[in-house]
Formats: C-alpha cells, sequence, structure tokens
C-alpha cells in the first residue's frame, strides 16, 4: 500500500522497497538492519519477494531514487484524484495491492 | 524487489506461503478445501470475539502513538478501534455461523484493516477510519474482483448493519456453503 510522501509538495504516493535482485541475503538483510530495524520498534521477522513485472502488470512504475541507499526505490503511478480524500480513494490502492500479494512470497530471516 | 515484514506485539499477520502451485482444476479445488478446512478449525464464528478483543488490545497498546511503526505512522485512535469492534460485531451477527474471524492489522494512516483470506486468489478486505467511511476490496479467484467505499453510520446498529449487507454478501462469497450430497 502506498503512502504519502508529505516531504515534498507534490505528497506523491509511494510505496518503499529494496531492489534486491542482484543482492545476496546477508547484503538484504544488513540494508535491513541499517534502514529498517533501527526506527522500527521490531525487527524485522522475514520479507516479501517479488519480480518487477509484477508491479508493471498492474500498471503502476518504479522511481528508483536511489535513497537512501542506492537499491531504494518507489512504486509509483497509484490512482490519485485532486479534490478527493484519501478515504475515498483507498480502495483503489487495496484493490491494486491484492493483485500484487498474489506474486509476492514470504522469505524468514 | 524486497519489502520487509515484522511482527508487532500480540497479533501476528500470518501470511501464507506454499512452494506448491496447483495447476489442474481438480488441484486447486483441493488446495481451497485445506484452505477450508484450515479456516475451519482456526477461528469458526463460535469464537471470534476473544480473537478480535485480543486483536484490538494489541493495536491499542502498540500503536496508539505517532510513528508506531518508525515510519511515521499515524496512531489508531481510540474511535477507530471502537468503530472496528463495532463493525466486526455487526458482520459476525450478519454472517453465516461457522464463517472465521478476519484478522485485524493496523494501518500506517491510522485505520485497521478487517481482513479474511483463503489462498492467494480469493482475500477480501476493508478498511476503517475515525471518518466514518469504509473501503473495501476483493479477489474472488475466476469469479472476478471488486473494490469500492462507502459510509457507514455507527450510531445506529439498524442502520450500520443495513449498510454492511452488500459486504457481509461479498464475504459470504469466500465460503461459500458446503454442497449438499444427495444419496441415490
Amino acid at each position: 500500500m502506498p503512502r504519502r510522501n508529505n516531504k515534498e509538495k507534490e505528497r506523491r504516493l509511494e510505496t518503499s522497497v529494496c531492489r534486491s535482485h542482484a543482492l545476496s541475503e546477508p547484503q538484504v538483510w544488513a540494508i535491513c538492519s541499517e534502514h529498517f530495524d533501527t526506527f522500527a520498534p521490531m525487527p524485522a521477522i522475514g520479507r516479501g519477494v517479488g519480480s518487477a513485472h509484477v508491479v508493471f502488470d498492474v500498471n503502476l512504475g518504479f522511481d528508483a531514487d536511489g535513497k537512501p541507499y542506492p537499491e531504494h526505490a518507489n512504486i509509483v503511478g497509484w490512482y490519485d484524484a485532486i479534490g478527493k480524500p484519501d478515504n475515498e480513494l483507498k480502495h483503489f490502492w487495496m484493490g491494486k495491492a491484492q493483485i500484487m500479494a498474489k506474486s509476492f512470497n514470504y522469505v524468514p530471516r | 524487489m524486497s519489502t520487509a515484514i515484522a511482527k508487532r506485539g500480540l497479533h501476528l499477520t500470518l501470511i501464507g506461503h506454499e512452494d506448491y502451485e496447483p495447476v489442474s482444476d481438480g488441484s486447486q479445488t483441493i488446495r481451497r478445501m485445506w484452505a477450508k478446512d484450515r479456516n475451519h478449525w482456526w477461528g469458526s464464528a463460535s469464537d471470534w470475539s476473544p480473537i478480535i478483543e485480543a486483536a484490538l488490545l494489541g493495536i491499542r497498546k502498540d500503536c496508539g502513538r505517532v510513528s508506531w511503526d518508525g515510519d511515521e505512522a499515524l496512531p489508531v485512535n481510540d474511535r477507530t478501534i471502537d468503530l472496528a469492534a463495532k463493525l466486526t460485531e455487526c458482520l459476525f451477527a450478519l454472517l453465516p455461523r461457522g464463517t472465521p474471524a478476519p484478522d485485524l492489522i493496523p494501518e500506517p494512516d491510522g485505520e485497521i484493516c478487517i481482513s479474511w483470506s483463503i489462498d492467494a486468489d480469493r482475500t477480501f478486505s476493508l478498511s476503517v477510519g475515525a471518518h466514518g467511511k469504509i473501503n473495501f476490496s476483493g479477489q474472488f479467484g475466476k469469479e472476478g474482483a471488486l473494490h469500492a467505499w462507502q459510509p457507514i453510520d455507527p450510531k445506529n446498529r439498524a442502520s450500520l448493519e443495513e449498510s454492511l449487507q452488500d459486504v457481509a454478501r461479498y464475504i459470504g462469497r469466500l465460503f461459500p456453503p458446503p454442497a449438499v450430497r444427495r444419496v441415490a
């Protein structure tokens, strides 16, 4: 599910992901330790892994911003409508997230 | 592409994971029957109340402050928790006996997701917040998918039940009644 980026004027809808295809397991979990576990109340117990085509298949895309680490990207292109509150748009995002979720596999830590 | 998954307090979001992917119609039917059987034993309609109460207690304890997820999540406030309790109580009354209890999952926008999942292709989620609207989305395998929002009026039980009739029907599509076998 996306979140609004309130740090930028456009308040774009984004879902934060790590491009893990070329990374080893220790490299993935090192990123997780530094950029997730240190902020979250509890460390991650696993990760959801999916191919990029899953995102393209639902007409979403990526913005590989490389921040705060080189492999970071945001899933972008979520349906948005100026003047409509998020609580009337959320179902669009839920629908796409449900379709994508079927193609993600859970990998325990 | 990876996304981190964390366990939160008392409540563990269950994630189905099976290496085996059924291909034939027969295998898919068998898998659905396994899932249905698992759901039957895991949380039938007769024991929704303790499951819901425990989940909401965990959410109240763990998600009541700003950035409870470490990533600027909005707090899940008491009004949202009370509304989620009313909604699940109402859905319990509307759904057929034996319908398994849902997962209750706190969301970063301060809402609570009430979710049923049979398998990857058959799932239904509704999201409730203090604003008095519900957003919902369902995947029903070969029978299609839907998503929408609607207002609800939690002050009045009768109008709440009325507004949840369609949602209850959608959830019911995940749990079709067992086929009646006739003896020849």
